[in-house]
């Protein structure tokens, strides 16, 4: 994380903090990371930022032991792919876990970590991360809802507010001319 | 002009323990005999990615789901701690956008020791009453720091707590009144640039903690002409499991008042989420119509004392969001080497 440069860390703030993607109203397909155009409607895209409730399962999960510079520490981890419940497959540590616990189809929900630090002196990153679900988490009840087991998330009363300032739109577009020319593709890569 | 009172909390204690045993078998010393003298069984541990700036995020998502408030009525945001992770960049900015408050707040780290979460609570409360704000989001978290040997090392833990300080028929509970008491007094201090406190060992009880702690509540009960025995619970600043415990006594008020709040005893001192977190704890168990007086205290020294009144909303918001005993059951035993990768005592590229 530490070769990432300042404007581009504070780029990607909002929707690593807070899980935003968009959702396409024309198709009610939902992305994460947030995508400049609709796969599916492309000029008929209609984006809105979509914040996810955060909670999903475990797709697939290895235990890296032999990790990349700048995570020794962390290490043993585990990184797995998670299917957020809106839809998006999101690649991320799952932290505070004993591993034995963890399998497929696992229920996990996010939570706000560090996910780099630039040496000493440098800025700070954070980002979202996943933890098991457990009885009572993080303002997720896991329990009966309308006779059936599952879990209900408590949201906080935000309407879906479209914060696209111009600003942002041109960074966006920006950034996917960017990807477009090093073939990166626009899914969130290993935040560690 | 109406009470101010609080219109939601929330804390967070990170997952990992260490046993007072564990450490002092490292140094030599005789755990039980230890663990027995400061009434500390063991100590949360942040973890590797955990600091107070997590933390204080974890705390103040909580609070909004307890409040289950808009965030766009947040006018400030004040995070009182002795170990901000920047020293000039406001920890407040970070849990500001992560929680999704607006642009147009007041925001500033605050320090005093332990007492910074109390002071940042004041602050909001005379913010909202004066109708400067609409809500202020006050949070006391820490990642406390021990050098590794001293004594500090045996209870210096990690946790935090927020609260939202607002107006209004929604509140879960109404603030009476505070009153601070401060002096010159050096027990216990970090100077710029270095990494660990010092402490002015014995120097800590009667000149210092319990001095400010009496002083500060004996205020208090003055000002607002109560009594000690009025209250249905307290919370005192807890840097071991003695010291609260001797300084309710001094005042009269028996130690299953106090219970609710001593979760020193099994997560250690918290620092500036340690009275923070003693109060989520007590708001976890009280009813409607319980009164609660809190003292925080923070070296150097001082006194942040509170009466609060619980209000009958307290009972349906609680239940939206993890109570402080859930975060302190839900644990991971480590040893003293992964305590020292933890702490980044063990230096990795
Ligand atoms: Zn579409």
């Amino acid at each position: 994380m530490s070769d990432q440069s300042v404007p581009m860390l504070w780029r990607r703030i909002r929707h690593r903090y807070n899980l935003v993607g968009r959702h396409c109203r024309t198709c009610d397909s939902k992305y994460f990371p947030p995508i400049p155009l609709c796969r599916k409607c492309r000029r008929k895209s209609d984006l809105v930022d979509f914040q996810f409730s955060g909670l999903g399962k475990i797709y697939s999960y290895t235990i890296v032991r032999d990790p990349p510079k700048g995570f020794k520490a962390l290490a043993p981890y585990a990184i797995a792919m998670v299917r957020l419940d809106e839809g998006p497959l999101v690649l991320s540590q799952i932290v505070d876990t004993d591993f034995e616990e963890l399998k497929i189809g696992l229920s996990v929900h996010v939570v706000f970590r560090r996910i780099g630090d630039a040496g000493r002196t440098g800025v700070l990153h954070y980002s979202y991360k996943f933890k098991p679900l457990r009885k009572y988490v993080t303002g997720y009840v896991i329990g009966t809802v309308d006779g059936e087991e599952g879990v209900q998330h408590i949201q906080v009363p935000v309407e879906e507010r479209e914060r696209t300032s111009v600003r942002r739109t041109i960074e966006e577009a920006g950034e996917a001319v960017r990807r477009r020319k090093s073939k990166e593709p626009a899914d969130e890569k290993s935040d560690g | 002009m109406k009470h101010v009172g609080i219109l939601g909390f929330g804390g967070y204690v990170p997952k990992y323990r260490i046993s007072v045993e564990e450490i002092a078998r490292v140094w030599g010393k005789d755990g039980k005999a230890i663990s027995r003298g400061l009434n500390l069984e063991e100590k949360s541990v942040p973890g590797l990615d955990e600091d107070t700036t997590t933390i204080s995020v974890e705390a103040a998502r909580n609070a909004l789901k307890c409040a289950q408030i808009d965030p766009e009525r947040i006018g400030a945001i004040f995070v009182g701690s002795e170990s901000h992770v920047y020293a000039t960049k406001p920890t407040g900015t970070v849990v500001a956008e992560a929680i999704n408050a607006p642009n147009s707040i007041q925001c500033a780290d605050f320090s005093f020791a332990c007492k910074a979460g109390t002071a940042a609570i004041q602050v909001c409360i005379g913010l909202v009453k004066s109708k400067e704000i609409d809500v202020g989001l006050a949070i006391g978290a820490d990642t406390a720091q021990s050098k590794p040997g001293d004594a500090l090392e045996y209870a210096a833990a990690a946790g935090g707590a927020a609260f939202l300080l607002g107006t209004g028929k929604d509140c879960i509970a109404k603030i009476e009144g505070t009153y601070s008491y401060t002096s010159d007094t050096p027990d216990f201090w970090r100077r710029e640039g270095t990494d660990f406190p010092e402490h002015g060992s014995r120097f800590t009880g009667k000149p210092a903690y319990f001095r400010h702690v009496h002083q500060a509540a004996l205020g208090l009960l003055e000002k607002l002409k109560t009594k000690a025995d009025e209250y249905d619970w307290a919370v005192f600043h807890s840097p071991n499991g003695k010291f609260p415990r001797r300084a309710a006594k001094a005042l009269g008020i028996p130690e299953e008042k106090i219970k609710p709040s001593l979760i020193v005893d099994r997560i250690g001192n918290t620092y500036a989420g340690s009275s923070p977190l003693g109060l989520a704890a007590t708001f976890d168990i009280a009813k409607p119509g319980d009164r609660i007086l809190m003292v925080s205290y923070g070296s150097g020294a001082g006194s942040d004392a509170f009466s609060i009144e619980v209000l009958p909303p307290l009972l349906e918001t609680r239940e939206r969001m993890p109570k402080i005993e859930d975060y302190i059951q839900d644990k991971i035993s480590i040893d003293y080497a992964t305590y020292a990768k933890h702490r980044r005592t063990i230096k990795v590229e």
